[in-house]
């Protein structure tokens, strides 16, 4: 597998992540908007911490309202995390590794672009873009369908792997930190805002089956915070996302050096637990991890891709 | 429900025989149309195909040319043209009218072809080596040695088979009498194979019922030939070879067709810096588990491009060494570098000759017939009957540069005897052809427009010929320009066998 290739294939798979998470980030929030009662409602600034987007978005845009923050997320290419450029970038990144994917899989990355790029302008209606979001969580599913059922799990499909994987882990950890710090904002003792946020944050993710069978019915924040950390089955938990990494590198030559950082992440996570900390600890936990998160990335690229 | 009022249903019964009367009024005057007779009749191989879309509605052929674009779209059939200092990306044009051919005028078509392909590649192996052909006279020796694209550093090889030019794109048309010309033959970079492949899996898409009685020959089996002809160039004795594609980048106008080769063959698709030549003067390409030799390239990429060591120093394009690599006989190169020399117009006049000389067989495809400007006696001829003529460069493809007399201005006509003039070795003038034609969808109708056709000639230690090849057609009525960067379209081609 040519190097470049595989950076390609790193990316591609990254980029697509990056859109269904945007996508998935903002149909939870269009829908959460919807129980909040009038009057109560908080900020649409929040989705632009999670994507850490203040300076891009101040440049474009005065007020953080509905409209500009939607539009922003979706429709505008100088978002590197909108939909629209992520979609983009994919395609980009299929367009020049066609030659190892499935021949259905440029198609597919293909009319997702164009259904992205004729439709991201006209969400201005709820209806209109949840409509939008629905339709691109469904044609990125069509995407990884088809790349797991019919790319040989090869290193091609590994460094897909590795990409989204440690996509995934990025934004999770984003979304937990954005809960975080509204939790820390929100008054002490609001027992129902506190249900808001991590019941949010579990749409935000689409864990609620999954947190609701492993765990219970109950919104706790601290049960919360450990699932989508910790836990082992789900596949947009942290643990899970790294463990996946230390798998699919394992088969690759010159893995050492990711090896021994995700060990030593992976014990850090095995300690973890959220009810003996503070918020104020986590958030800076999860800034520790946000680094090392880059740093992971850093290794993949000396490993693999490096001339 | 209400039966639909008399005026209406007759209004949808003229509607419906439309297309019909489009076909019975189709008229191609003076040239040779592929589908449709003189007088006016389909001809016998065209018969079933014109039948089927005089049924078709006017909305029908709407929804089918709209499922073939959509079709093209989706499958993200493009090509690249730069323009006002940007890439822009353009659909692939397509008419969905094929354009039919009987086995049997094929047959003779390809034996032709391998032909030429054959003395192609000897004069190509004789020029830089003995220089036999130079030697008797028989081709001015400045022709070939003053040409830039002689190269130097190709002087003295000898690549396996005697094969310089494996991959031939050569343009043919017809003329009055139906008889097949060759234009030119591209031996350096020739692309459109792609788009051969792609627009029969278009019709297929839009139009399967079409396929019905007919016995089309596949053309999808292009890349599994190409992919044996390049691994049996391979300086290694392996059960699989590593092939790779070499690619200019995305940019590069062709770089959708680069992308599905690679794809159709199993090979790795790669751009300069993803190859270096390492101390023993092999090439390899960098992996994720570390260098990998590569036993054949398939290069995209321009002689001038392809090792700033023994070409362009400012190229950023290619891979320093891999000349030397090369000649040391350690990696396969198609088309090798210096195959351009024969892919001149100037040279172009003489391959009946070189069939003659090389295989002392009579030439089995015709030749236009064609002026030297550098020959006095022609340069006089072309000078006083230019307006007649179509005058070439000898060196630039894609139509570039050329002036159709009979469609040219007086000022034209001036310029380019001024332009001969000054530099005769540089132009060739022909006399002005009739293109035949075949019927187009266009406006709504259906009307004549011309087209040429591009077989590719694959040579390696055996020969092949692809079943038709790409079809372009001028869109534009009366044009002969069928280039896709200047507004060219295409059509499927069919080599049809006769019914059993």
């Amino acid at each position: 597998m040519l190097s470049s290739v595989a950076e390609r294939l790193y990316w591609m798979a990254r980029y697509l992540e990056r859109a269904e998470d945007t996508a998935r980030l903002t149909y939870a929030y269009t829908q959460f908007i919807l129980d909040i009662p009038r009057g109560s409602e908080p900020g649409w600034g929040s989705l632009i911490d999670i994507i850490d987007g203040h300076s891009a978005f101040d440049n474009r845009y005065k007020n953080y309202n509905e409209r500009n923050v939607c539009k922003f997320l979706i429709a505008d290419l100088d978002n590197f995390s909108s939909i629209r450029f992520s979609v983009k970038a994919a395609r980009e990144n299929v367009r020049t590794t066609r030659d190892v994917l499935p021949e259905q899989c440029w198609e597919l990355v293909n009319e997702l672009y164009i259904y992205v790029n004729a439709n991201a302008d006209k969400v201005k209606a709820r209806q209109s873009r949840l409509d939008f979001l629905d339709q691109v969580l469904a044609m990125s599913a069509q995407i990884y369908g088809l790349i797991s059922a019919n790319l040989s799990h090869d290193h091609a499909y590994r460094f897909m792997r590795m990409g989204r994987s440690l996509e995934r882990a990025d934004m999770t950890s984003r979304v937990v930190d954005v809960a975080v710090m509204t939790a820390m904002d929100s008054k002490p003792g609001g027992e129902e805002a506190s249900t808001w946020i991590w019941g949010h944050l579990l749409k935000s993710l689409s864990a609620v089956t999954a947190y609701r069978r492993e765990i219970g019915p109950l919104v706790d924040a601290d049960e919360v915070i450990n699932f989508v950390f910790g836990d082992q089955n789900f596949p947009r938990s942290i643990s899970y996302c790294l463990t996946d990494v230390r798998k699919n590198s394992k088969a690759l030559r010159n893995h050492a050096q990711i090896e021994k950082l995700l060990l030593s992440m992976g014990r850090k996570l095995t300690r973890f637990e959220a009810s003996r900390m503070s918020l104020e600890k986590l958030h800076k936990y999860i800034d520790v991890f946000q680094e090392q998160l880059s740093k992971l990335n850093f290794l993949v690229y000396q490993s693999w891709f490096s001339k | 429900m209400r039966k639909p009022l008399g005026e209406t249903t007759s209004l949808i019964q003229t509607r419906k025989g439309f297309m019909k009367n489009c076909w019975e009024k189709y008229q191609s005057s003076g040239f040779f149309d592929e589908l449709i007779t003189e007088k006016g009749t389909a001809r016998p191989v065209a018969r079933k195909l014109v039948n089927h879309f005089c049924r078709l509605s006017p909305s029908e052929m709407v929804a089918r040319g709209n499922a073939a674009e959509l079709s093209i779209k989706e499958m993200g059939i493009s090509f690249t043209i730069y323009s006002q200092g940007q890439n822009i990306d353009r659909a692939w044009p397509f008419d969905i009218i094929p354009r039919l051919i009987k086995s049997s005028d094929w047959a003779m078509v390809r034996q032709g072809l391998t032909q030429r392909s054959r003395a192609l590649n000897a004069f190509i192996n004789d020029v830089y080596n003995e220089q036999k052909i130079l030697k008797d006279g028989l081709i001015p020796a400045e022709v070939v040695l003053e040409s830039k694209d002689f190269k130097k550093p190709c002087i003295g090889f000898r690549p396996k088979y005697g094969v310089w030019a494996h991959i031939c794109g050569s343009d043919l048309i017809r003329d009055e009498d139906g008889s097949f010309y060759v234009l030119e033959d591209n031996l350096r970079v020739p692309s459109g194979v792609s788009y051969m492949i792609e627009n029969r899996e278009v019709t297929k898409r839009v139009l399967p019922d079409l396929f019905k009685n007919y016995s089309v020959r596949p053309v999808d089996d292009y890349p599994s030939k190409l992919y044996s002809t390049l691994a049996s160039l391979s300086p290694r004795d392996r059960k699989r070879p590593c092939v790779v594609v070499l690619t200019p980048g995305i940019y590069n106008s062709a770089y959708f067709e680069h992308a599905f080769l690679a794809q159709g063959m199993g090979a790795e698709l790669v751009e300069g810096a993803d190859l270096f030549v390492d101390k023993d003067e092999c090439v390899y390409m960098r992996t994720v588990d570390g260098p990998q030799r590569v036993d054949v390239i398939y290069r995209r990429i321009d002689d001038e491009f392809i090792d700033p060591e023994a070409f362009r120093e400012d190229s950023a394009l290619g891979v320093p060494g891999i000349i030397r690599s090369w000649r040391k006989g350690n990696v396969a190169i198609a088309n090798a570098p210096g195959s351009g020399v024969a892919d001149d117009k100037v040279v172009y006049a003489f391959v009946p000759e070189m069939i003659r000389y090389y295989l002392k067989e009579k030439p089995l495809i015709n030749s236009v017939k064609t002026y030297l400007c550098m020959i006095e006696k022609d340069r006089d001829y072309v000078l006083e009957n230019i307006e007649k003529l179509v005058v070439k460069p000898a060196n630039e493809s894609g139509g570039y540069g050329m002036m159709v007399g009979p469609h040219a201005s007086k000022r034209d006509h001036n310029k380019f005897r001024k332009l001969i003039e000054e530099n005769p070795r540089n132009y060739i003038a022909q006399p002005t052809l009739s293109l035949s034609t075949a019927p187009t969808y266009v406006d709504g109708g259906i009307a004549p427009r011309h087209l040429d056709l591009r077989p590719f000639i694959l040579q390696g230690k055996s020969s092949w010929v692809t079943q038709g090849g790409l079809t372009r057609v001028a869109m534009r009525e009366g044009s002969l320009v069928v280039n896709s960067s200047q507004g060219g379209g295409s059509k499927d081609t069919w080599i049809v066998e006769p019914r059993k």
